[in-house]
């Protein structure tokens, strides 16, 4: 009965993860300074069928974060609430409609991924034949066929993740922990929890990543969070990040890079231009938006013509390495 | 082929990937037991004129009984070795890989799951015993030996008694162990205590005695041991035990241990603060725990190799050993007695000590004397002396001899040894390490254990996290 209450009230809110001013019991210690708390301050608010990515400057921050967000790990300050629900006392117990995956040794090494899935998704009314098919077409799908017959025992740790994932998104849980930031995922898996995050999303389901991997958030989430110092620096849309924090307008190759950055500086002194090697990375720092045009025009008037110039399309690897360095000039 | 796995299924298979492989792998497991039973019978027969026929006369007579017994002893041990290796999917060390966690989201329920994997352990358990018992039948008809029937039962229900009792024990400790090296330290230790146990209720006398065992009501009566009355009960505790207990822990996640090492940046250490508001170091009782272990087995297996070792150089020592050109060891002679001339003083495969003596030192009457005469060596009893003759013989003339024909006046000059003392055990040790199969377990075991050091330590400690065991 108990379960049932939770899976319905589950269905109810749309507010699935609500932090404010969290602080963990855990602290960094470094030789001869003050120990600093692995998480400080840290709110969030997580909705119905978003996928965020949570990332930050260390792998134990963003660990514990999660940790304490599926109920497994005490905190020390502030407010903490799942769907709306206050935390249990008991801690290390995962609530029924959280789905944690903490470890890659949650699936059966004597079996093959089908079987596996098979077997995971046993209790489901569906006919056998039928569920075997389904189960089969989606590993298709998300680019998993090649593994689909092999012994789990073969897997990477990477790839049993993400067969733990794709059960996570059978599941009858509606909001999934996937708390492996330390791992990194090729691009082949990094599909297939794209695709895997669309169809849980889809089911309504929410899905948390930990990783410190730009790639992974840039083609899985829509939103993401990004702790650094123990402090939440952002949190908000993964498209709103990208815009905020990436900075870089566009790479233009040359061989005088030296000499045409100088030119540019003068002309464009609102902008921001590092040379490295043979490549020059114009970076907007204004509030303006990006001028492209006004560059190309600059660029022509000093007479030089550059082999190639490259429009940065906005990423999160870039929005990532300048939400660090401006934390780190703050130091 | 459309997968239709029931957890209960997924248990009889253990650790393997199909079906079919698990029973055949099960059959050549229970037919191998059978046959090691046999292997070792024949050796044990090899050894008959030693200690042991006197220690073990219950595995030593050519007797069903004995191949039967040796069966239930060596399933027993190698069951355990077989659990500790499998322990991963025999155990509920699932639970703590948080794979019961995953299954209870995907709607299992903790309590089926607890009761099909007792169930299909058991199961599992019974069918191998029970055909490794009638395959040791089996190859005892080829033997001849008279088929006593009766004792049978009582042999077949120890067996099983046994390997329940350590499987349930096991089973329960996996649920509060979270360390697999720990748990396969424990169950070296319960192996141990279940021996001492059987020794101190009776239980061993009264299974070791072929008369009594033709009786299966031996077994339950109270007056000849406790010990299934204690078995009954570990196991009704360990059930009930495994029954709650694991209900409860699968409801955790299991968070894992000393995963969170290669998290933290190398400059920095992770505190944790208590209520009082007091720093301590984040998992430092683990990482101590863990250096202990650590030393404790390799002190261990260091001993181990180094004792194997001492053993094997004092067998070549003692085989090279030739009458007239004997091995001295700090003046003792040691030499293995291939006679039943001196019994009962010094039993046939005995191994004897002689004090290397000179001419000098007096010899008494009554001494065992070490002596050559015509570059033979012989061994026997001072009756009298006079001057500097000693006039010997020996203590026991076999049936149909004549008595006194070996009695002998010997030179006081020919006299090189007197007996001090023998030993048994290590005359059948050295007995044993003579035979084929002995020589190659002591050459074998040592070289086996300096190769495969590192695997094998690593088998016991397994401090690591859980992910890096994948």
């Amino acid at each position: 009965m108990k379960r049932l209450k939770a899976a319905d009230h589950a269905k109810t809110y749309e507010n699935v993860v609500y932090i404010e001013n969290l602080s963990s019991n855990e602290y960094f210690q470094k030789n001869g300074e003050e120990a600093a708390p692995v998480l400080r301050d840290i709110s969030l608010s997580v909705k119905k069928g978003q996928c965020w990515g949570i990332n930050g400057d260390s792998l134990f921050s963003i660990k514990i974060l999660l940790e304490i967000i599926s109920n497994i790990r005490p905190y020390k300050d502030g407010k903490c609430s799942l769907l709306e629900m206050g935390m249990m006392r008991s801690k290390r117990v995962i609530l029924p409609h959280v789905f944690y995956i903490g470890s890659p040794g949650m699936v059966y090494n004597n079996m093959n991924v089908l079987e596996f899935l098979m077997f995971a998704t046993a209790n489901s009314k569906t006919d056998k034949v039928l569920q075997q098919e389904q189960i089969f077409e989606s590993l298709i799908n998300i680019g998993l066929k090649k593994i689909s017959m092999s012994p789990v025992r073969s897997l990477t740790k990477e790839q049993k993740a993400v067969i733990i994932l794709l059960t996570a998104a059978y599941s009858s849980s509606d909001f999934a922990v996937f708390n492996l930031p330390e791992y990194s995922f090729d691009d082949a898996l990094t599909g297939a929890m794209s695709k895997i995050a669309k169809f849980m999303s889809k089911k309504g389901k929410t899905l948390l990543i930990g990783t410190q991997s730009p790639d992974l958030i840039e083609t899985v989430c829509t939103h993401t969070a990004y702790i650094v110092n123990g402090v939440s620096a952002y949190t908000g849309t993964v498209g709103e990040f990208k815009k905020k924090y990436d900075r870089i307008m566009m790479k233009i190759s040359d061989k005088n890079a030296a000499d045409l950055a100088k030119k540019l500086c003068t002309m464009l002194p609102e902008y921001d231009f590092s040379v490295d090697e043979d490549i020059i990375t114009v970076r907007n720092y204004s509030e303006e938006e990006d001028n492209v045009r006004l560059v190309y025009e600059k660029i022509a008037e000093t007479g030089f013509a550059p082999e190639k110039v490259k429009l940065n399309p906005k990423r999160v690897k870039y929005a990532c390495e300048e939400i660090k360095r401006q934390y780190d000039l703050q130091k | 082929m459309i997968y239709k796995n029931s957890y209960f299924r997924k248990e009889l298979r253990q650790a393997y990937i199909e079906n079919k492989i698990s029973t055949s792998r099960k059959l050549a497991f229970a037919l191998f037991l059978g046959m090691l039973a046999f292997a070792v019978h024949f050796v044990l027969q090899s050894l008959s004129e030693s200690v042991l026929s006197d220690a073990i006369p219950q595995v030593m007579q050519p007797s069903y009984f004995s191949t039967v017994s040796i069966y239930v002893t060596i399933s027993f041990f190698i069951n355990i070795l077989y659990f500790m290796i499998y322990y991963e999917y025999l155990s509920f060390a699932e639970i703590r890989r948080n794979r019961w966690y995953l299954l209870e989201k995907m709607g299992y329920m903790p309590l089926r799951m607890i009761f099909s994997k007792l169930f299909a352990y058991i199961f599992s358990l019974i069918s191998i015993y029970s055909t490794g018992f009638v395959f040791t039948i089996i190859l005892t008809v080829f033997l001849k030996y008279t088929f006593v029937y009766k004792y049978l039962p009582a042999l077949f229900i120890k067996g099983l008694i046994d390997l329940i009792v350590v499987g349930i024990v096991f089973m329960t400790a996996s649920i509060f162990i979270m360390n697999p090296g720990n748990a396969r330290y424990f169950m070296l230790l319960f192996t141990a205590a279940t021996v001492i146990i059987r020794f101190a209720t009776g239980y061993t006398r009264l299974t070791s005695d072929r008369i009594l065992m033709q009786d299966v009501g031996n077994m339950f009566d109270l007056g000849k041991t406790v010990y299934i009355p204690i078995s009954a009960a570990i196991i009704l505790i360990c059930f009930i035990i495994c029954v709650y207990k694991a209900r409860n822990v699968a409801r955790f996640y299991s968070l894992p241990s000393g995963a969170y090492k290669k998290l933290v940046p190398e400059d920095s250490a992770v505190m944790m603060m208590d209520r009082s508001g007091k720093l301590s170091p984040f998992g430092k009782g683990e990482i101590n725990r863990g250096k202990i272990i650590e030393v404790v087995t390799s002190v261990l297996f260091v001993l181990f190799v180094l004792s194997a070792l001492a053993v094997n150089i004092f067998i070549i020592l003692i085989s090279t050993s030739q009458p007239g050109r004997e091995v001295t060891i700090k003046g003792v002679i040691p030499y293995i007695f291939k006679s039943d001339t001196m019994e009962p003083t010094i039993m046939i495969n005995d191994l004897a000590y002689f004090r290397r003596v000179d001419q000098t030192e007096s010899i008494k009457t009554g001494d065992i004397i070490l002596f050559q005469d015509k570059k033979v060596v012989y061994v026997e009893r001072v009756l009298s002396q006079s001057g500097g003759e000693l006039s010997v013989d020996i203590d026991f003339y076999p049936p149909l001899t004549q008595v006194g024909s070996m009695k002998k006046t010997v030179g006081r000059k020919s006299v090189y040894g007197v007996y001090t003392h023998s030993n048994r055990w290590l005359g059948a040790l050295i007995l044993f390490a003579n035979t084929i199969f002995g020589r190659l377990l002591f050459l074998l075991i040592p070289a086996f254990v300096l190769f495969f050091y590192k695997p094998i330590i690593n088998f016991f400690e397994e401090n690591k996290t859980f992910e890096d065991e994948e």
